[in-house]
């Protein structure tokens, strides 16, 4: 099994927004972000991998099983975490150990009380007490106490503060190092998974913009900064999309495709987002007109 | 499966000073007014109840969207419902039969009306669960009590209006009838629940 996760040409349909022929796949043994505004779809396709809600279109294939047809035989291997913690608020960090104890065959008593040390997270006290990182924490723990290979993460790390962050993105390097373990994460903290994600998905309205590798994506964009005058000259294929500021014009590039001698600075992923967020913002309004 | 279960007693286990408060008053009650069927009827439908707190307790803390995640199908979260429904049921016997010898009736005459009542019970149960799937519990609830009430207010204006009782042929056959209405109406529910829940967006 060489991928992960696999989704082919997968669609979904609502009244008011639709996802549209979604294509994306995570090799083995990679961090995959997936980034997107807020009702963009991350969410859904998430969903749609974990079968929570029915596709219309498309397949999904999840540690190389159809997650229509065998589902149940990969969840043992599938950890999840998600924005908000599922357990009942009554619960404890024993009681939960127990709990999913009688539900995964491989449930690992020690490694989760192991993690449960680590995160300093106290055994018996109800879990409405607990704070919004120990709730995080303690849904990592969770995924990470079975045979998981692959985690998905639906904004795990949303309201949790740099610290904390910070701690969890390096358990989540140490789960990579065995090379049978992927992770699929999403969240609009893009510092966060330009830190530790091999390849970069950014889904726009239901559609996928572009899925490749971090450094393939830092290599092929650049920020352009120049006066309006010269902007005039640069050819437009080569432009992703540009801001004027009181100083010139700052375009996003595809360093390759500018003609001519102009200084083209490295970008990030969060400015190649957020460009081509505005460039679709600025076609709506062409469009409009 | 286990863990299903365990979590949901878990969640009940919390309530058990409201469950035992409740229990000694209609107790007390029942004592009082020397009407043993009073206090069995009041058990079998308090466990009936706090098979919907459960499930209130699911949908308070979206589990079934976590649940799904682990090797856990449908089939499995659908069934461990009607099985927790079984034990609550279970519970809800045991007290009646204890009840009914402690208030000195006969053995024989106390388990009639316990397993009528827990029969009652899961006829209840079997009614309800389909549309707690489909509709969850908010809704639910108030269904529940018209399931509840309806047939109840029947029997009650049945008994006013002053028909004869059924002769004693009717009654030896009545056991039989109530087994098979019993097996039947489980067999739909059931499939019923599977049904819905398995087409649900969660």
């Amino acid at each position: 099994m060489t991928e992960a996760l696999k989704l082919v040409n997968v669609s979904k349909h609502y009244k008011d927004f639709s996802l549209k022929q979604v294509n994306l796949s995570l090799p083995a043994g990679c961090i995959m972000g997936f980034i997107g505004e807020n009702g963009a779809g991350k969410t859904t396709t998430i969903k749609l991998i974990l079968d929570l809600i029915k596709r219309d279109e498309g397949r999904i294939f999840v540690l190389g099983k159809d997650n229509q047809k065998d589902l149940k035989s990969v969840k043992e291997n599938i950890g999840v975490v998600m924005e908000d913690c599922f357990f009942p608020e009554n619960h404890t960090a024993s009681s939960v150990n127990k709990i999913l104890r009688g539900i995964y065959g491989t449930w690992d008593v020690n490694r989760f009380n192991s993690y449960l040390r680590q995160f300093s997270i106290p055994a018996d006290k109800q879990i409405k007490d607990y704070s919004k990182g120990m709730k995080m924490k303690l849904s990592i723990a969770a995924a990470l106490s079975h045979d998981s290979k692959l985690l998905i993460l639906d904004e795990a790390t949303n309201g949790l503060d740099p610290v904390i962050r910070d701690e969890i993105l390096d358990v989540f390097l140490e789960f990579i190092q065995d090379e049978s373990h992927s992770i699929f994460i999403s969240s609009h903290i893009i510092s966060d998974l330009e830190k530790v994600c091999d390849y970069i998905t950014f889904i726009h309205k239901g559609s996928i913009v572009f899925s490749e590798s971090k450094d393939e994506l830092l290599n092929l964009y650049g920020i352009l900064k120049c006066s309006e005058k010269d902007f005039s000259r640069i050819n437009p294929e080569a432009v992703i999309g540009y801001r004027k500021s009181q100083f010139g014009v700052e375009a996003l590039v595809k360093k390759k495709l500018v003609r001519g001698n102009f200084v083209i600075d490295r970008t990030s992923i969060e400015e190649i987002m957020l460009f081509y967020t505005n460039r679709s913002k600025e076609k709506q309004l062409e469009v409009r007109h | 499966m286990k863990g299903l279960i365990l979590k949901d007693l878990y969640n009940l286990s919390k309530q058990y000073k409201i469950v035992l408060i409740l229990v000694v008053f209609y107790l007390v009650i029942s004592l009082t007014n020397e009407d043993s069927s009073f206090f069995g009827g009041v058990v079998t439908i308090l466990m009936v109840m706090q098979l919907v707190t459960a499930i209130a307790y699911d949908e308070k803390s979206k589990w079934d969207r976590y649940a799904l995640a682990m090797p856990i199908s449908r089939t499995d979260l659908v069934l461990s419902k009607y099985l927790l429904g079984g034990i609550l049921l279970a519970i809800a016997f045991a007290a009646n039969f204890i009840f009914g010898m402690a208030s000195g009736s006969e053995p024989v005459e106390t388990l009639i009306i316990s397993v009528a009542m827990t029969g009652v019970g899961l006829l209840f149960m079997f009614l309800i669960l389909p549309f707690l799937f489909k509709f969850g519990v908010e809704k639910g609830r108030y269904i529940a009590m018209l399931i509840f009430f309806i047939p109840t207010g029947v029997l009650v204006i049945v008994s006013k209006m002053g028909l004869q009782l059924p002769d004693e042929d009717f009654m030896s056959v009545f056991p039989v009838i109530g087994i098979l209405v019993l097996i039947l109406a489980g067999i739909i529910s059931v499939s019923a629940s599977l049904a819905i829940f398995k087409k649900k967006e969660v």
